[in-house]
């Protein structure tokens, strides 16, 4: 965990187009109906598959039968794990060490683990025929008692989830030591329980997968709507032992990821396989019931926090102790997310001398839980700035005031907190400043003290938040069982007519590359924006990359581009300085035309193009060509930082939070598109709204999940005031941060700290997202009995 | 997502409509009109029907006609197309306030006023509404016409007096002549936007401010939609701007009512956000 922070060899210099805002060059095609999708294509002699799910939790198989199900019009084939025996199951390529590893099975052998776990597979003609035909397998269950809470899976005498293993627990991560000793003297003890509830990550388009094996090349093409194609060649390659040369992964425009869409399920196993059985093109794209039962969910901690505090609000030690639901099996990344990625952060922005972490990963009967939006960091966010929230209730201090006296200092930056996480630059105590005089917070305090007067609740709710982006390095990741390379690939390449083309291994599947990562080449190579296209997401095409996760296109892809590109630019002036007997100096390429500076000779990009393609008239050190590759592999990663501030009204009566404003100040370092920066703020601050006040997904006691998952529409959503300061990272040639996740990881706390602010005076001392208002109703009504009794 | 296999038929004529639901064997025919129900129950095959009868291309079923103080409303307006009529823009402004609030935009362009009396959903805006309103279904079994009053017509969560063979065919509404106040509102779920509390109220004030006569309709709190008869007898010659007395008939009126409870709202939650509601819609009507 304690790798230098080295500095950049690089300039920072922001070019004439990065800190554009320039839109979207995706959104003509996104905007009119044209983007092509994985269930867009059809290939000739498609195939349709179609799953059969168990309608329960935890059951165990009694019989299947296929046979009227093969024999129904239009069908193919159709198949149960048995007809797949050669499939192990699906491997995690996060394990951190210790976990006892239980994958997800391609398809349920003997029991189900799940609700909507597949146990079959049609192949028809046609998807409706795949469907019809779904209605004639014949499955016989018996029902077992369903554990989908980790409480409940972790009392003592719990059945066991997998009876081989000695108990539920999948993973123990202990982190720190030293609270009982650190606490002793302390002014201010408490201890409380919050619950970071599941969440159904909902992206826009479902997964989508159309398996395309040609006998006659012996090559299989896998078009998938994922995150990381690179990573998917290679997990897939492994799991069905396929040549990976001959494996190709075409990840077209996808819409919305979230995280669940980097990971490695059963369906693409299963299809790939299919194909290569059935020699002809096989498909699937995910329902919305399926997307919410069989596509990975978020969070899932019940968290107990006890903290020592001295009466300014200094925070002297730390306790946390959470059971992380990880569902029936271990996803892709599902040890590491819950584990690494929420003790190692659990201290935010605060110097805090004494931490102790112990979270339990828990296996139940539900859906697997892995990365979303944030992934684990949300979870740290929140306990630590709800722990600062509760601190300033508890003591009566300004919760402003005990931010600050908690901030890791200015001078203390590069800093190394005790659980290992780096903080490289920020200016916490600007960052909070300029929130709270964007909220007019003062005004606000003295209008929450005039309300209390007439009965109306107001609340103020702070949060700052922090996490590591860019990752990563491979020294730290492969100690803690990350199998994956941390670097990112671009390559740059100017054609003979001066136009560009830049290959890169991250994948947008919203984010807007295409214009981001032009406006970096353009900067570098001085040629017109628009003559420059992006391509993403063909392991054919595109150096092996790693994908688009963690908020580390720009910092890692990015930074990838621009070295590319500058090696590209920099073989352009000596080529150019060369045909026009200028030196290197003074040689200037503006709009597509070289200029020599005090010279009249002028070279066309199209002139120097064709030269350096063909090798006429170029000296033979200069080599052929006009095309860079660069893998670039970070030293360190970054730390983004905001501050949010959320204002809320509590009807009494009704039990609704109203919210008044939202606040986002975010340090992102450089930013290279702010519209496309704030979109990604926006997103971000819907979901993590919607985690405060709506969402949930609710499993219920047979194991289901909601059906209709409460997912915030943008009528629902505040006017977000957002804004930014910029301190460069040090830690990439961009100067650049990562932005994705800033809105997932500020608005739970912010906002569930307002409601309390605004509720602790009736004596709510607790709330559990989602803030619904027959929640709200319940704390005030419990709090009011409390006081009643006392 | 896929709907089992069916026939489809589309008359122009609603004899031809009638006779094939006479012919049909219970169950067998779904009538098709807005669809913004059936397409749904269809694609999750929760309906199965062997024909689904589209009455889409019976132009007699598309209009609006005023006859007297009475609006009839055939069985193929559209939501929005009634909410912008001019004879509902004047004299009833309490569906104008429910097409404000009923689903969506595109629910209302497509769904019907009489497709959702017929599906008698216990969140139905448009039922409490009806309810309030007094209206009166004409239904058609072939030739043989009847008339129910939406009190009788609506008899549980998505239960009607629709006997085998009938097809509704029209709603009545005496349009209100006496100067009473009118209102709907809803608690919507906030994120899901199913309804949690609705309530319809006519109210007529006398000029001491006491109730002279009122009429209560709620969705989405009950079992099913449904008049509020035993409220509304003790509403009458109370003092609206009583706040502490009106409170407290109100909340003895909740205690013979049966409440949903579902993972979207408790029966007690839904309890207090009724009470409120019609705590705050008759202080407003109250004036």
């Amino acid at each position: 965990m304690n790798l230098p922070i080295k500095p950049p060899k690089l300039d920072q210099a922001v070019g004439r187009l990065t800190g554009q805002a320039i839109p979207r060059l995706e959104d003509r095609r996104f905007l009119t109906g044209r983007g092509r999708y994985v269930d867009d294509i059809v290939l000739a002699r498609q195939l349709h598959a179609h799953f059969v799910r168990s309608p329960h939790a935890h059951a165990r198989i009694v019989s299947l039968d296929l046979s009227l199900a093969r024999t129904a019009k239009g069908v193919v084939d159709a198949f149960s794990a048995a007809d797949l025996a050669e499939l192990g199951d699906i491997a995690p390529n996060w394990v951190v060490p210790g976990s006892k590893v239980k994958g997800r099975p391609p398809l349920a052998r003997a029991m189900i683990r799940h609700h909507g776990e597949a146990v079959a597979v049609i192949v028809a003609e046609s998807l409706a025929e795949a469907v019809d035909a779904a209605e004639r397998v014949e499955v016989v269950y018996e029902p077992l008692a369903v554990l989908a809470d980790q409480e409940a899976a972790m009392a003592p005498g719990a059945p066991r989830i997998h009876p081989d293993l000695a108990d539920n627990v999948a993973t123990r991560f202990p982190v720190g030591k030293g609270f009982d000793e650190a606490a002793q003297g302390a002014d201010l003890r408490v201890a409380f329980k919050l619950r970071n509830q599941r969440l159904v990550p909902f992206p826009m388009e479902p997964r989508a997968v159309n398996a395309d094996f040609d006998d006659a090349t012996g090559r299989l093409t896998f078009y998938c709507a994922h995150q990381l194609p690179h990573l998917l060649r290679r997990m897939l390659a492994a799991a069905i032992g396929f040549p990976e040369q001959k494996l190709r992964v075409i990840s077209p425009d996808v819409g919305g990821g979230f995280g669940p869409k980097m990971h490695f399920y059963p369906e693409d196993v299963v299809l790939a396989v299919l194909t290569q059985r059935l020699k002809r093109p096989v498909k699937w794209t995910e329902t919305r019931g399926e997307n919410i039962s069989a596509t990975t969910h978020g969070r899932d901690h019940v968290t107990h926090i006890e903290v020592a505090a001295r009466s300014d609000g200094k925070i002297l030690a730390l306790r946390i102790n959470s059971l992380a639901n990880v569902g029936a099996y271990l996803s892709s990344m599902g040890s590491g997310v819950p584990t690494v990625n929420v003790a190692l952060f659990v201290l935010g922005l605060y110097a805090i001398g004494h931490v102790e972490v112990l979270i339990t990963n828990v296996y139940t009967n539900t859906t697997p839980v892995d990365a979303y939006r944030g992934a684990g960091r949300p979870e740290a966010a929140y306990i630590i700035e709800r722990t600062i929230g509760r601190v300033a209730l508890e003591l009566g201090l300004d919760a402003a005031d005990v931010r600050r006296t908690n901030f890791v200092a200015a001078d203390q930056l590069p800093y190394r907190h005790p659980t290992g996480i780096g903080l490289d630059s920020g200016q916490y105590e600007a960052t909070l400043a300029k929130a709270l005089e964007q909220a007019d917070y003062e005004a606000f305090r003295a209008e929450q003290v005039v309300a209390r007067q007439e009965g109306r609740l107001l609340g103020a709710g702070l949060a700052t938040y922090t996490h590591s982006c860019g990752v990563g390095m491979a020294e730290l990741m492969g100690p803690i069982g990350f199998d994956r390379g941390g670097f990112e690939s671009a390559l740059v390449r100017v054609h003979p007519d001066g136009r560009v083309t830049v290959l890169s291994g991250a994948h947008s599947h919203g984010q807007g590359h295409a214009t981001t990562f032009a406006q970096i080449a353009a900067d570098e190579l001085g040629v017109p924006f628009e003559h420059i296209e992006v391509l993403q997401g063909d392991t054919d095409l595109v150096p092996m990359g790693v994908g688009t996760f963690n908020s580390r296109s720009v910092s890692v892809g990015g930074s990838a581009v621009k070295i590319a590109a500058a090696r590209v630019a920099t073989k352009m002036r000596k080529l150019a300085a060369h045909m026009m007997q200028a030196d290197l100096e003074g040689v200037v390429l503006e709009a597509g035309l070289f200029r020599t500076t005090g010279g009249n000779a002028t070279l066309t990009i199209q002139e120097l193009g064709r030269a350096a393609w063909t090798g006429q008239g170029v000296p033979r050190d200069l080599g052929i060509g006009l095309e860079e590759t660069e893998f670039y592999h970070p030293h360190a990663m970054s730390a983004p930082n905001g501050a949010h501030i959320a204002l809320v009204e509590v009807d009494i009566e009704t039990g609704e939070i109203a919210l008044r404003r939202y606040v986002a100040i975010e340090d992102c370092g450089v930013v290279i598109n702010p519209l496309l920066a704030r979109g990604q703020i926006q997103g971000g601050l819907a979901q993590g709204i919607g985690q405060a006040l709506y969402e949930d997904a609710a499993i219920d006691a047979e194991g289901m999940p909601v059906a209709d998952p409460p997912i915030p529409r943008s009528d629902m959503m505040p006017w977000m005031e957002i804004d930014f300061v910029c301190t460069p990272s040090p830690n990439n040639p961009l100067g650049a941060k990562g932005i994705g996740e800033a809105g997932a990881l500020g608005a739970p706390p912010a906002i569930v700290n307002a409601a309390l602010d605004a509720l602790w005076p009736l004596g709510v001392r607790e709330l559990d997202m989602p803030l619904t208002p027959q929640r709200v109703l319940a704390a005030i009504a419990a709090a009011t009995a409390g006081r009643e009794r006392a | 997502m896929i709907p089992v296999d069916f026939d489809y038929v589309r008359p122009t004529d609603l004899a031809v409509a009638g006779a094939i639901l006479v012919e049909a064997a219970p169950g067998a025919v779904a009538v098709l009109a807005g669809g913004q129900s059936l397409m749904t129950e269809l694609k999750l095959r929760t309906r199965r029907p062997q024909l689904v009868l589209d009455i889409g291309g019976i132009d007699a079923l598309r209009t609006i006609e005023q006859v007297g103080d009475t609006l009839r409303i055939g069985a193929m307006v559209s939501q929005a197309d009634l909410a912008r009529h001019p004879v509902v823009q004047d004299r009833l402004p309490m569906l104008i306030e429910v097409a404000a609030v009923a689903a969506d935009p595109m629910v209302r362009r497509r769904g019907t006023l009489l497709g959702a009396i017929c599906q008698a959903d216990p969140t139905g805006d448009w039922v409490a509404a009806c309810l309030v309103l007094d209206a009166v279904v004409e239904l058609r079994r072939g030739d043989v016409l009847r008339e129910v009053a939406m009190q009788d017509f609506v008899t549980g969560a998505r239960e009607t007096g629709l006997q085998p063979g009938e097809i509704a065919t029209a709603l009545r509404i005496a349009l209100p002549v006496t100067g009473a106040g009118s209102a709907y509102r809803k608690v919507r779920h906030t994120a899901i936007g199913w309804s949690i509390a609705g309530l319809a109220a006519m109210v007529e004030i006398d000029p001491s401010g006491r109730c002279a006569d009122c009429r209560l309709a709620a969705s989405g709190a009950l079992t099913h939609p449904q008049r509020l008869t035993a409220l509304e007898d003790r509403l009458r010659g109370l003092a609206l701007h009583d706040t502490p007395t009106l409170a407290q008939v109100i909340g003895a009126a909740m205690s013979d009512l049966v409440f949903q409870d579902d993972r979207h709202a408790s029966a007690e939650h839904r309890g207090v956000r009724l009470s409120v509601l019609l705590q705050r819609t008759l202080a407003d009507l109250a004036g």
